[in-house]
């Protein structure tokens, strides 16, 4: 018996288990409103059409009503607790609509839904304004024409206090789901006749609208919530905030009644309600119009704020490409764009053209020149204007030059940011193999047009290895360890630094070493500088002319970062030369300086970095720009910087002392 | 009745005991089985241990040095808590053989092992794990004489993996254009259009190639001659470099470069090998041996850096 019993108490213990994990409450509460994901247009049953200005602002509602029951929404996304009144979407442009609630504020409350730009989300700000922007009882409104947005607000008023919001658009009638020609929907069509018309609605038609003043409605007593729905319609100007008024059609529904009941006889107002509400019910309408004030229109003014100008690049080479944009920055609905004109010379061959934004070829020989966008700003009703100017600059590098490299591998993180550069390897290296870059090449980038380097190995969107060795300390620890006994370990600083030291030495030169003009390496040596080290051409090898320079070579490890000085002048087309290869192991970004000469600087060796580091000012190349068909093209253009690669010469004299930090050996198991 | 009744109540206890029986006896069984298979599992992990940590000590101590028995004994002798023994090593035929002395093979078990280590070169270099990006070099030059022949490079190219060779040749160029002399380097790559693409390696029984114990699916062939350019001596040859580029899930590959012709090819790979087994005769049937191989390159691996003309994000206008 006793064992029964104590059977039927697990029996009871484990329905009670599963029972218990079958009641976990679901996520969504009668507090959370349920939005699906943004849709894409208003043929969505149930969503907030707003004016094509706004783009996919369309998001589609589900509330659970039983008078929706030919949608079904995705209620997973969006979940909107009471006090967090955030619906998401997506938003192109920046503004403010406003509204009004004048049932629970007295004598009015409301607040604003912040439109953010490029956001995908925007928020009901339940602000008290009512006192500040409500508008002149008796004023005489119209409707604005032209485009048209609305809004369906449900507003839950529960003991005298709202508790949270959805939006909704046309209403399915569920009760006659047939009859309508296809792509029209089934409605209650909120164009000014009582909601309880049916209809066949185009979801592209835009519904009319009421005037009905919310303010007269009493709520019933005997009942403890009560569903409010604000309907606005119209054109989406809001311009100074004060063109909506609110006016109120009530209505309300109770399904379980046999569909909408309406009550009010004024031909301005109706409102419904079952004397109960329960939350299977469509709820209250609250109709509200944008209207356009009578008072005489005030003419705009123009205000830079109004538009943002941007030229992309800011500074872009002769005969690069460059692009100009203007976009509303306030206002979006009020202002319109006429047109962009740019300072004679400066720029030609523009495509991609629209009234706003440009792509054109950059032609110009001088530092700045200006561009200007014109703009035409209306006030709120359209019914007065003013025509704007906005001027910004922009600057042409007139021989922008470009780097090249010679023999060797070359690694390029990012791949090719310059238009000058790509043009030259597109007319260059396409009909001279020797002009192309490196002997191989590769970057982590996408793009690397083929055929670029000498042999043709373009490795695009390769992530090489080898960052983890740019570490100074490690360098200088494996250099110097492996140089003990073996060569000569010297301490330098700026008076001795020791270039013609015939033996092979490791010199540990602690701050920023600066090497003048014309120092010769007579050495063979490899130098760990822990600062900045800076190098005014040329810096040649010792007897470089001669085969006595084989055995001569300075290898520099720089921590800090690397200028290039102009040297002396030497005239066109002549070069400035570094005979050295150096390693830069500074992270940060514009670790190489080449100020602007009109010498071209040659650097015989390498350059090895970090994949964020290297930035450069390049030279002025003596770059000969032609016109070819009234087309500016590059003409027999010389690289303003060229590295050719000589590691052999390092690997010859340094390859027991700069050597691969990771031991290769392998073991394994027979 | 009665005793019929007994009878079957005996012989029900009977076949119970039975079962139960032969159910401990497999109990007990297996227990035994798992204590000698776990005493095994220990012992052969000490022995990996064991070995490994001699076969590091030696590449260490003897590192790229020419082989030489007197020269590897002289160098036991200095550690002989390592190398017990005295002169352990000899000639071998091609190898040097070590046999060390007995000794425990951890401070807590004082069961003696015996370790044998061998040391070999040779012309093919195989490695089991070269990284994405490194750089090897390579000797060409045996006694004076620059190899200038075929060279094969084998490896073995996993799954989701793509590998691509870089070689490199470095030479003094006596006489460029600019009639300056400097240090060129000539560049071949298994993506360059004139090079065979690498496709997979089939032997003539219809298998992938198995060299060192490797077992490869990809090749390729160069010349070294044929990658110097026209009227570059070959006595101007300085290094030969490659380098893999693998793309995929591992970073690294296996990979043996076999001579055309070995006899003209300098020795640059050098293998140790360790076999630790019990030193208790008793114990040879029931006591694990473990053979380890260590391989290494003889000519020091650069660092890779020395490789580019210019490594970094990008090159741009302020």
């Amino acid at each position: 018996m006793k064992y029964k019993i104590l059977l039927i108490l697990f029996l009871a213990i484990s329905f009670l288990s599963i029972r218990v994990q079958a009641v976990v409450p679901d996520v969504i509460s009668e507090n959370i409103i349920d939005f699906c994901s943004p849709s894409s247009g208003v043929n969505n049953a149930l969503g907030l059409a707003f004016n094509p200005n706004f783009k996919q602002m369309i998001f589609c509602h589900m509330t659970k009503r039983d008078m929706f029951a030919n949608y079904i929404p995705d209620i997973s996304k969006y979940k909107i607790n009471v006090g967090k009144l955030k619906i998401s979407t997506t938003l192109m442009e920046e503004g403010y609509l406003t509204f009004y609630f004048k049932l629970v504020c007295s004598p009015s409350s409301g607040g604003k839904i912040k439109v953010v730009q490029g956001s995908t989300e925007y928020n009901f700000e339940m602000n008290t304004i009512c006192d500040s922007q409500e508008l002149p009882d008796g004023t005489e409104y119209k409707l604005l024409s032209g485009s048209w947005m609305r809004i369906i607000t449900n507003v839950i008023v529960e003991k005298d206090e709202l508790i949270w919001l959805n939006l909704i658009g046309d209403l399915y009638d569920p009760s006659d789901p047939t009859g309508c020609p296809g792509g029209f929907r089934r409605t209650r069509r909120l164009n000014g006749e009582r909601l309880g018309t049916r209809y066949c609605t185009d979801p592209a038609e835009s519904p009319g609208w009421r005037v009905v003043d919310f303010t007269t409605i009493t709520p019933p007593k005997t009942i403890h919530s009560y569903l409010y729905t604000l309907f606005y319609q119209g054109q989406n100007r809001f311009a100074n905030g004060r063109e909506i008024k609110p006016i109120v059609n009530l209505m309300w529904s109770d399904t379980d009644a046999g569909g909408f009941q309406e009550t009010g006889t004024s031909p301005d107002m109706w409102w419904y309600y079952s004397g109960y509400y329960d939350f299977n019910d469509p709820g209250m309408l609250v109709a509200m119009t944008p209207l356009e004030s009578s008072e005489p229109p005030a003419v705009p003014t123009c205000k830079a704020a109004q538009i943002t100008m941007t030229a992309t690049p800011h500074t872009v080479g002769q005969l690069e490409s460059i692009s100009f944009n203007a976009v509303k920055a306030t206002y979006p609905n009020v202002l319109e764009f006429l047109g962009l004109t740019f300072e004679a010379g400066a720029v030609s061959n523009c495509n991609n053209v629209t009234v706003n934004s440009q792509t054109c070829i950059a032609i110009g020989n001088k530092t700045d020149y200006t561009w200007t966008a014109d703009y035409r700003i209306y006030n709120a009703d359209n019914t007065a204007s003013r025509d704007c100017t906005k001027t910004s600059t922009f600057h042409i590098q007139s021989k922008p030059g470009y780097l090249a490299t010679k023999g060797g591998d070359s690694y390029w993180g990012n791949g090719f940011t310059m238009q000058t550069f790509t043009n030259y390897l597109n007319n260059k290296c396409s009909t001279n193999k020797t002009n192309c870059l490196s002997d191989y090449l590769y970057s982590a980038n996408v793009i690397i047009p083929n055929g670029y380097s000498l042999n043709n190995f373009n490795k695009a969107q390769y992530i090489d290895s080898n960052e983890s060795y740019l570490d100074f300390q490690k360098l200088s620890d494996s250099i110097n360890k492996r140089a003990e006994g073996l060569v000569e370990i010297i301490d330098a600083n700026d008076t001795n630094v020791p270039f013609g030291s015939a033996s092979r030495q490791v010199v540990n030169f602690a701050g920023d070493l600066t090497i003048p003009s014309n120092t010769t390496c007579a050495t063979a040596s490899i130098y760990l500088v822990s600062g900045n080290l800076s190098i005014a051409p040329d810096f040649l090898i010792n007897n470089y002319t001669s085969e006595l320079s084989k055995n001569f070579g300075c290898l520099f490890i720089v921590q800090g970062t690397l200028t290039i000085t102009e040297g002396s002048f030497k005239g066109a087309n002549q070069y400035d030369i570094v005979q050295a290869f150096i390693v830069l192991t500074n992270s940060n970004s514009g670790t190489i300086n080449i100020p602007q000469d009109s010498d071209l600087l040659r650097i015989v060796g390498g350059i090895v970095g970090k994949s964020e580091v290297l930035d450069s000012v390049n030279r002025s190349a003596f770059a000969d720009i032609g016109i070819i068909g009234g087309i500016p093209t590059i003409t027999n253009v010389l690289p303003a910087e060229e590295i050719v690669y000589e590691g052999g010469r390092y690997i010859y004299l340094f390859s027991d002392l700069f050597i691969d930090l990771n031991t290769i050996y392998n073991i394994r198991e027979l | 009745m009665k005793h019929k009744v007994d009878g079957q109540i005996l012989v029900i206890i009977l076949l119970f005991i039975s079962i139960l029986s032969i159910v401990l006896l497999a109990m007990i069984s297996n227990v035994r089985l798992d204590t000698k298979s776990t005493i095994e599992n220990k012992q052969y992990e000490q022995y990996y241990s064991f070995g490994e940590q001699k076969l590091v000590f030696a590449q260490n101590l003897l590192g790229t040095h020419e082989l030489d028995v007197a020269y590897i004994n002289n160098l036991f002798q200095s550690h002989t808590n390592i190398f017990p023994g005295t002169n352990p090593c000899e000639l071998s035929g091609t190898e040097i053989k070590c046999s060390l002395a007995p000794e425990n093979y951890s401070e807590t078990n004082p069961a003696e092992v015996n370790t044998t280590l061998y040391f070999s070169d040779d012309s093919i270099l195989s490695l089991s794990q070269l990284a994405s990006d490194s750089e090897l070099n390579v000797s060409l030059d045996k006694n004076g004489t620059i190899y200038t022949d075929t060279i094969n490079i084998y490896w073995k190219q996993l799954p989701g993996s793509t590998v691509d060779w870089v070689i490199s040749l470095d030479y003094f160029n006596q006489s460029t254009d600019l009639n300056i002399p400097s240090f060129n380097t000539a560049k071949i790559s298994t993506l360059d259009k004139n090079m065979p693409k690498a496709g997979v390696i089939i032997d003539a029984a219809g298998l992938p190639i198995t060299i060192d114990d490797f077992v490869y699916n990809y090749g390729i062939t160069f010349n070294i001659a044929n990658i110097l350019p026209v009227g570059i001596p070959s006595n101007t040859i300085l290094t030969l470099r490659i380098k893999p580029l693998i793309t995929g899930p591992t970073p690294n590959v296996s990979f043996s470069l076999v001579p055309a012709t070995p006899a003209n090819f300098p020795t640059q790979y050098r293998r140790i090998t360790s076999v630790v087994k019990s030193n208790d005769i008793s114990l040879e049937d029931t006591s694990p041996t473990v053979v380890l191989n260590l391989e290494y390159s003889l000519v020091t691996p650069i660092s890779p850096l020395l490789d580019y003309v210019y490594r970094g994000k990008f090159w741009q206008q302020n």
